[in-house]
């Protein structure tokens, strides 16, 4: 009840300030449009980086919800003045950035399918690399947007701490996406494999630690 | 004996000790006035009665009737102290009458059964006037009006005290008196309240306890009642 009354709030709270509409797509539109006009389509660059720049654009992209996030002190507080479990405030940070990360990932990914036409092979695995992906952000963003928050200039923190952090899991994104893409399922199962454990150990010490960040 | 009492209590504000072994006791069922100059510490000292800010040494307790807590658990002290700081404490983007509902959920984990004293959303809708703003956003109420929502929510919460910071702030004079008159209606209801004032003429009639605060310490000025 709490959870899901926390996760309400959270997603009006965005949806009332529009975060995802007037910053994380536009920018995933221009970036896209931009590679799409400055590399030479005959010479199959573009096909080649759509995997990259799908997840750093949408890295990028969703820096701006968690930031978002990050300069809403009040409404933290707020919350927290109840003495509501960390755990409970943790997970709802992540289901919600989960769910906007997750329309960021999908717009910017029908964006790379229009620009750069790479061949579409392998969709349940493209999918699962997503899914994962995405979780893996929407954690992060969980586990440092609370731990800028009271921070001068937490926005630009955030993006310093947040990159470095999640390199390894973006990387595996990249390389699972750009086997599927390039009909190689067992290579990209095996990056998909190294994926879901930098999600999982996200999500298991985001809630560990989860009393010490929301405090 | 119920009620609270602060040991030995230091808290820190980055390096500068804001409270410094602060001692006293209050009974159950006590109206404490706490005054003193501007960073004497009372805002600091209501926030951690609240659980709203760490403890470094020292421990706070509060007991009221089969509720208890201690500064070892802030989390458990935030659940029984609603705190009511001067600076006003919001879900901006959601409106008025969904900023009370939430509020009520999130508070009713605390305690499953209503207290006598405590307000339902629409009684404090009436009392502070915000009938006629339900469907407006929280951002784009006025200062005032803010504050009206801000003691309406805390007032709609169960927990057994109340910290309350500087509570006229803001407010127009009729606001002012209505809030004295709801806070008097909450005391002889059962809330235990305690109040940092720069103003303590408003409610010393009401007070039972008045803790007088310098440069981070604390003592028992006044025991009316």
């Amino acid at each position: 009840m709490i959870f899901s009354t926390l996760v309400r709030t959270l997603l009006k709270s965005e949806a009332r300030d529009k975060t995802i509409f007037a910053r994380s797509l536009p920018f995933v539109g221009v970036v896209l449009l931009l590679f799409a006009f400055a590399f030479d389509p005959d010479r199959g660059i573009l096909e080649r980086i759509a995997p990259g720049l799908w997840w750093v654009t949408t890295t990028f992209a969703a820096l701006f919800i968690y930031v978002r996030d990050a300069h809403n002190k009040k409404e933290s507080n707020y919350v927290a003045q109840f003495g509501i479990e960390g755990t409970t405030l943790f997970l709802a940070r992540v289901c919600v950035n989960f769910i906007l990360t997750g329309i960021v990932a999908a717009v910017s990914g029908v964006l790379t399918l229009l620009f750069f036409s790479p061949t579409l092979a392998n969709l349940h695995l493209v999918l699962l690399t997503g899914f994962l992906t995405t979780l893996s952000l929407a954690t992060i963003g969980a586990i440092y947007s609370p731990l800028v928050a009271k921070l001068h200039d937490s926005g630009q923190l955030l993006s310093l701490i947040v990159i470095p952090v999640l390199l390894p899991a973006l990387l595996c994104a990249i390389r699972a996406t750009e086997a599927a893409l390039d009909y190689s399922p067992r290579q990209s199962l095996g990056w998909i494999s190294l994926l879901a454990i930098f999600s999982l150990l996200f999500l298991a010490s985001g809630t560990m630690a989860s009393d010490s960040l929301e405090d | 004996m119920p009620g609270i009492s602060v040991k030995n209590l230091v808290v820190t504000r980055g390096l500068f000790p804001a409270i410094a072994r602060c001692e006293f006791k209050l009974p159950e069922g006590s109206f404490t006035l706490v005054t003193g100059e501007n960073g004497s510490g009372k805002t600091t000292l209501l926030k951690a009665i609240s659980g709203m800010t760490p403890v470094e040494r020292g421990e706070i307790s509060l007991e009221f009737s089969q509720q208890k807590a201690t500064s070892k658990d802030s989390r458990k002290l935030r659940t029984i102290s609603a705190y009511l700081g001067h600076t006003t404490l919001h879900v901006r983007h959601i409106q008025v009458g969904e900023h009370l509902k939430l509020t009520d959920l999130l508070d009713q984990k605390n305690s499953d059964e209503r207290r006598e004293y405590q307000l339902s959303i629409e009684e404090a809708v009436n009392f502070f006037d915000l009938k006629d703003k339900l469907n407006v956003k929280v951002e784009n109420l006025s200062a005032g009006q803010q504050r009206r929502l801000h003691l309406a929510s805390t007032l709609i919460r169960s927990a057994p005290l109340l910290c309350v910071d500087e509570p006229h702030a803001s407010l127009d004079e009729r606001s002012k008196d209505n809030f004295d008159e709801i806070i008097k209606k909450q005391f002889d209801l059962g809330r235990n309240i305690i109040v940092a004032t720069h103003d303590p003429q408003r409610l010393r009639d009401l007070s039972t306890h008045e803790i007088e605060m310098v440069n981070g310490t604390c003592k028992i000025a006044q025991e009316y009642k």
